[in-house]
């Protein structure tokens, strides 16, 4: 059974996606509480835009 | 002693004989309607094989059968469709919810969904007029019609990819910000769009229109909209639940959210669709 990493929380394989989601950067489970979002600009073929990314609390880059 | 025929009078006499010539005739009749069948007429009845290659001769010649056929088996059909009868123990408990009951659905919001459905059932049956269970009054469940039943509308664990707005107005980047003005006035939207060769460039809100444009003094008609749009696009995957939307509206200080599927643009998520989702999501309780 998978853990939030930041708190330790039991999830749910189920409830992925509802109640936590995998980190973008180190690919760790983390629960909506512990979730911390940041734009990152993305170039693609239609150019630069900022897409928003689901982190944990260690992968958060602080301002 | 017999009746003495002359004391009844000649009308009722008249009506008498008319009744027995009438009686005769119908049974002749039905004794001849009766005749024909094979088994009372003391004909020889017809072996089955003959039967059966007679009514293969006219499922040739009629393919499908004769119209009353079709109409029974289609009688037939209807009939195994409907749903199975609810048992009486059931019944009881949708038309007079016993305390027992009323601990069981009072909390949770699928037991209360269960209950309209038996309800509906109920009601769809002609019976059951005056069920009604007051936990109800606190389920957002809409009820159409006679047996009726909707489906539970969108909670805040749905993907945005669903109630988003899929019709993006774009406007191409070398227009001025007076003809997006008209098109947002015409359209009832407070954002559009921006490209630059086909490709999506930036958004022109009604912020900017305020902050850029109003407030510095530029004139609507000559200023372009490249120049006073808000670039780059906030995007987000159209996984990301309504819960997670709203929170990264309120962290980022924005109002709109651009849609993206396999990093194509899709759609629009902005906080009227919040509001919306927010304001026909079922009660948590």
């Amino acid at each position: 059974m998978p853990k939030c990493s930041c708190c330790g929380r039991e999830l749910k394989e189920k409830d992925k996606g509802k109640t936590w989601r995998e980190c973008r950067y180190c690919g760790l489970p983390v629960c909506f509480n512990c979730t911390h979002y940041v734009g990152t600009t993305v170039r693609d073929l239609f150019g630069e835009h900022v897409e928003v990314v689901c982190v944990c609390g260690t992968c958060r880059i602080r301002k | 002693m017999s009746k003495a025929p002359l004391l009844r009078p000649f009308s009722q006499r008249r009506a008498e004989k008319a009744r027995a010539k009438r009686g005769k005739s119908r049974k002749k009749r039905t004794e001849k309607r009766r005749c024909t069948l094979p088994q009372f007429s003391g004909k020889r009845p017809i072996p089955k094989r003959q039967r059966e290659s007679a009514a293969s001769r006219r499922e040739e010649k009629r393919p499908g059968g004769s119209p009353r056929r079709r109409r029974r088996e289609a009688r037939e059909k209807r009939k195994s469709r409907r749903p199975a009868a609810m048992s009486p123990k059931l019944k009881r408990e949708a038309v007079s919810p016993t305390p027992k009951s009323l601990r069981a659905f009072s909390c949770q919001l699928k037991e209360g969904e269960r209950w309209m459905e038996r309800r509906m059932q109920v009601k769809a049956r002609g019976g059951a007029r005056r069920a009604h269970h007051p936990s109800l009054d606190q389920v957002s469940i809409s009820v159409v019609g006679k047996g009726v039943y909707n489906p539970p509308p969108p909670s805040l664990e749905v993907k945005i990819g669903e109630v988003c707005n899929r019709k993006l107005v774009k406007m191409d980047g070398e227009k001025s910000v007076l003809e997006a003005c008209r098109v947002m006035g015409k359209r009832r939207i407070g954002s559009v769009l921006v490209t630059l060769k086909g490709k999506p460039y930036g958004i022109f809100t009604e912020r900017d229109l305020l902050s850029r444009v109003l407030a510095e003094g530029v004139d609507p008609r000559r200023a372009k909209l490249k120049d006073h749009c808000s670039a780059p696009l906030i995007t987000v995957d159209e996984n990301y639940t309504v819960r997670e939307c709203a929170r990264i509206m309120s962290d980022m200080g924005v109002r709109r959210l651009l849609v993206t599927s396999g990093g194509k643009l899709v759609g629009i998520f902005t906080s009227s669709d919040l509001t919306r989702v927010l304001s026909r999501a079922p009660l948590d309780f």
